[in-house]
């Protein structure tokens, strides 16, 4: 015990050490020690570090300390990758606006397709074991965005472009899901309308992303610089009122 | 009474001691045990206030005294914990 109480005693201040360590050293010699008394000493010392720290380097300190905390917990989350795609939607003749009726609903949204979408590929594995199918699928259709980026207008002929995202843990899966919702969309539209009026085009494949939308770490790494700002500046007021009310 | 300052300059109002005999005498007279910690806490809080000073020794166990300033400020607050222990006792009786 009394090994451990040594090895506490490190944490004091230097200052602190170089005054009263030798004579410190003595008492611990003398004392039959208890675990309790290592607790004791460990109090001590971070009360002896918060009394002779300035207030500067106590705010600093947390700060630092949230910055840090808050980017290992953005590492310890799960990444998400976003994979995008461009649909440009041409209309055969002017007199054509717009896309068939639910299109959207019916090729991509559909809970069949994105059923079918999860079994085959395995997606969700985790949350298919604690959740019913279709709290899993309502999930992939919040992963899914169609996104219209120029709306269709007399001027571009009534050109629909969409940017179609899909958002997944896995940045290969995130890619080939994004590919399957792009074909289902067109695949749907000829279905639907076999002697088709529109023409699609994809000017940007499925991306592979190289690098996950979430967690943003940037944004984590702020937070928890924030949040240990106001925390050292709350400890380095308390700090400060109890060195000058304790006797 | 657990107020580690007031403990340690109760003891030394009764002698120079090292941090060990001040808590060997400290648990004897208030049937309270500072830790290592605790004592040293004191004896540097003490020591900055300039209500004890070490006493020249060679010895490894650094001995204390109590100043005169110290030994104002504990008939201080031993007078003002009297009245409160006076009273709390008058009003228990009456009670």
């Amino acid at each position: 015990m009394k090994r451990i109480v040594r090895l506490v005693a490190w944490l004091y201040p230097s200052s602190w050490r170089k005054r009263y360590g030798t004579e410190f050293d003595a008492l611990v010699e003398d004392t039959t020690l208890t675990v309790r008394d290592s607790f004791d000493v460990f109090w001590g010392a971070l009360k002896m570090q918060m009394t002779t720290w300035n207030f500067g380097r106590i705010t600093l300190s947390c700060a630092v300390a949230g910055m840090l905390v808050a980017a290992a917990v953005s590492f310890a989350l799960p990444a998400h990758y976003l994979s995008q795609a461009t649909l440009i939607v041409t209309p055969a003749d002017e007199s054509t606006r717009g896309l068939p009726n639910n299109l959207m609903e019916r090729s991509i949204f559909n809970r069949e397709v994105l059923a079918s979408l999860i079994q085959a590929h395995n997606l969700y594995p985790r949350e298919r074991t604690r959740a019913p199918l279709d709290v899993v699928i309502d999930k992939m259709k919040s992963n899914i965005q169609v996104v219209s980026i120029l709306p269709a207008s007399p001027g571009n002929g009534g050109t629909l472009t969409f940017t179609i995202r899909f958002e997944y843990p896995d940045r290969y899966v995130a890619q080939q899901i994004n590919e399957e919702l792009l074909t289902r969309l067109i695949e749907g539209n000829l279905h639907a309308q076999p002697d088709s009026h529109w023409t699609f085009y994809v000017p940007t494949n499925p991306s592979l992303p190289a690098w996950p939308v979430a967690p943003n770490r940037t944004r984590f790494a702020a937070v928890g610089l924030f949040a240990g700002l106001l925390a050292g500046l709350t400890l380095a007021g308390v700090a400060k009122s109890r060195s000058s009310t304790t006797v | 009474m657990s107020d580690p300052t007031l403990l340690v300059l109760s003891s030394l109002a009764g002698g120079d001691k090292h941090g060990y005999a001040m808590m060997e005498d400290i648990e004897r007279f208030a049937g309270v045990r500072l830790g290592p910690g605790t004592l040293y806490g004191a004896i540097t809080r003490l020591e900055q206030r300039g209500w004890i000073r070490p006493v020249n020794s060679k010895d490894r166990r650094q001995p204390y005294t109590i100043t005169g300033a110290g030994r104002e400020h504990l008939h201080d607050q031993l007078a003002s914990l009297g009245r409160v222990v006076r009273t709390g006792l008058r009003r228990l009786e009456n009670a």
